[in-house]
């Protein structure tokens, strides 16, 4: 190893070469992810005139927001409200048969225990038979190229291993020949190594963390485009007196999915966007697991809120 | 002879953002779309993704307001290139722009005035037209506008001067019904004995629009229903001139989505009836 003169350079010149490393390792693992969804070669598809709300939340932010949106709907339509300290619970309205479809009633359901709004995002049982019944939809959406391909999580494991054995490696061979010339102080080498590690982990997860291809994306910012005049005017009406009170029901659920609770915010349906803000929040744990396997599954953490 | 080659886009909408999620929610019932051009001149980012959602949505032409073709003192190059540069973008069969000055001494007036009917201003008009298609190859095609004042020293009324300006540049002609409707009923004369005086022949595309009264002058303010009047005019152009797509034009007090949608199925159920879409 001794003759390898780049780890016999000295300290601060190692440290600038160290860099150097570093930065092209970012660099690659950016360009590696960025070029393994090339979904966005085609254009999106056209905008739906009637978009469906599981859809758009779905493809928006993943189980999470399919959940948000599900409660909210619930919640609108009288059969769940929101409780102090975040509770989630059911009113005494039932049902009729055929009232709710399969995942409507899998969430009221839930609900019965009057969990928190963040426990919803963590019970993995809940979010397994959500997915299973969100299957189709998701095959559908893949089969659009809307929801990030597979390659993008193979590229991220690969960047994430092989540049952390590049950086670890270069920093582990320069400690291996800075000990064998005797005691020295490397404790800046070893910060910068796990710093650079985490900066590559961190940048991994956030060119990763949203469910949507870039094609997806580009289909979700065209129904903003599109229809954010609705959202503005579906703000309004909140609080107003009669039916139009309820101004994201119906053909308008859509826009809760698109826009998540941010858009409640000063209105009297505030508490939807306090709850579920505080939800994701303590959801991060939640994040940690589902996250990873964000690509593809649809775990995602929503974002947004 | 068509005035220009261009496929027919039939029945369509001037674009205003102020119901651009109704559009979308329903845009089955609108066959093309028309933007105004100046809205898009040196526009934020969010406009100009505004405009490539619509142009992947809709069949687009474009409406010019400030060029002002028949100033005698020429074009505003950096207008133009501006103008230019939306009109590629959109890549319409065709753009208009209005028969008028809007600017004088460098100043911009605000107004689109009208010309005076005379050779001269038709060789003004013929010199700057030939100017935007060295710069804009998109067909050009010139809308007749309302008149406030006649501009002393005429030497021909103005369906003779909107011909022969045509004729001079050859240009197509957007018809602004509504147009010709106010300056007939402002100015006394009748549209009906001179129907065939109008340059039929180079018709591309019809603007109507309501407008409203006051103190017995009509004035197109596109804040209104579309009247009667205008309609029976309307039917009557159709059944003439081959029309290539007729647009709605509201720009003040915008109805309920439905209400512009109807007039749209309105003027589509025209060109229908008389094979000029399908």
């Amino acid at each position: 190893m001794k003759n390898f003169a780049i780890l016999d350079l000295p300290g601060p010149e190692f440290l600038n070469f160290f860099g150097l490393v570093v930065i092209l390792v970012l660099a690659g693992a950016y360009l590696c992810i960025r070029f393994a969804d090339r979904t966005d070669r085609r254009p999106p598809p056209p905008v739906p005139q009637n978009p469906d709300a599981m859809e758009v939340a779905f493809l928006q932010g993943g189980v999470n927001q399919v959940i948000r949106t599900l409660i909210y709907d619930l919640a609108q339509r009288g059969f769940v409200a929101l409780a102090a300290e975040d509770h989630v619970v059911p009113t005494e309205k039932q049902p009729q048969t055929g009232e709710l479809n399969a995942t409507e009633t899998l969430l009221l359901e839930a609900v019965q225990a009057k969990p928190k709004a963040h426990a919803l995002f963590e019970d993995r049982a809940l979010r397994g038979r959500l997915l299973e019944q969100l299957a189709p939809l998701r095959a559908k959406l893949a089969a659009e190229g809307l929801i990030k391909p597979k390659s993008v999580k193979i590229w991220r494991r690969r960047v994430q291993i092989g540049g952390t054995l590049v950086i670890v490696g270069l920093a582990l061979a320069k400690i291996f020949v800075e000990w064998a010339k005797g005691p020295t102080n490397l404790a800046y080498l070893i910060f910068l190594a796990g710093a650079s590690v985490a900066v590559l982990f961190a940048l991994a997860y956030a060119l990763t963390r949203t469910h949507a291809s870039r094609r997806g994306h580009a289909y979700l910012e065209a129904m903003r485009l599109a229809y954010g005049g609705r959202l503005k005017e579906a703000v309004a009406h909140i609080g107003s007196p009669g039916p139009e009170a309820r101004a994201f029901q119906g053909a308008a659920l859509f826009l809760i999915g698109l826009f998540g609770f941010s858009p409640l915010k000063g209105t009297t349906e505030a508490i939807f966007a306090e709850a579920f803000s505080r939800g994701s929040q303590s959801g991060g744990a939640d994040c940690g697991t589902s996250c990873g396997g964000s690509c593809g599954d649809g775990g995602a953490s929503g974002g947004g809120d | 002879m068509a005035a220009i080659e261009t496929p027919t886009l039939g029945s369509g909408l001037g674009y205003r953002p102020q119901f651009r999620a109704d559009l979308f929610a329903h845009r089955e019932e609108v066959d093309f779309l028309e933007i105004v051009a100046d809205h898009y001149l040196d526009a934020p980012r969010e406009k100009l993704d505004e405009l490539d959602l619509l142009k992947s949505h809709f069949p687009l032409v474009a409406h010019g307001l400030d060029l002002s073709i028949g100033g005698a003192e020429g074009l505003d190059t950096r207008y133009l290139d501006k103008t230019a540069a939306v009109i590629e973008r959109i890549d319409p069969p065709w753009w208009s722009e209005h028969l008028c000055f809007t600017r004088a001494g460098g100043v911009s007036i605000g107004h689109l005035a009208s010309l005076p009917y005379t050779q001269e201003t038709i060789d003004v008009v013929a010199r700057n037209v030939e100017r935007v298609r060295s710069r804009i190859r998109t067909p050009l095609i010139l809308e007749n506008v309302t008149c406030v004042v006649r501009v002393p020293g005429g030497e021909m009324e103005e369906a003779e001067f909107l011909s022969r300006t045509l004729e001079a540049t050859g240009c197509g002609w957007l018809c602004d019904v509504a147009n010709l409707h106010v300056n007939a009923t402002n100015f006394g004369y009748d549209l009906e004995a001179e129907f065939e005086r109008w340059p039929w022949d180079r018709l591309v595309q019809i603007h109507y629009a309501g407008g409203r009264e006051r103190n017995g002058w009509l004035i197109d303010s596109h804040d209104a229903a579309t009247s009667e009047a205008v309609w029976t005019l309307y039917d009557r152009i159709v059944a003439r001139a081959p029309v290539k797509g007729a647009v709605l034009e509201r720009d003040e007090q915008i109805p309920p989505f439905r209400a512009l949608a109807e007039e749209v199925a309105r003027a589509r159920a025209t060109l229908v009836e008389h094979g000029r879409w399908r």
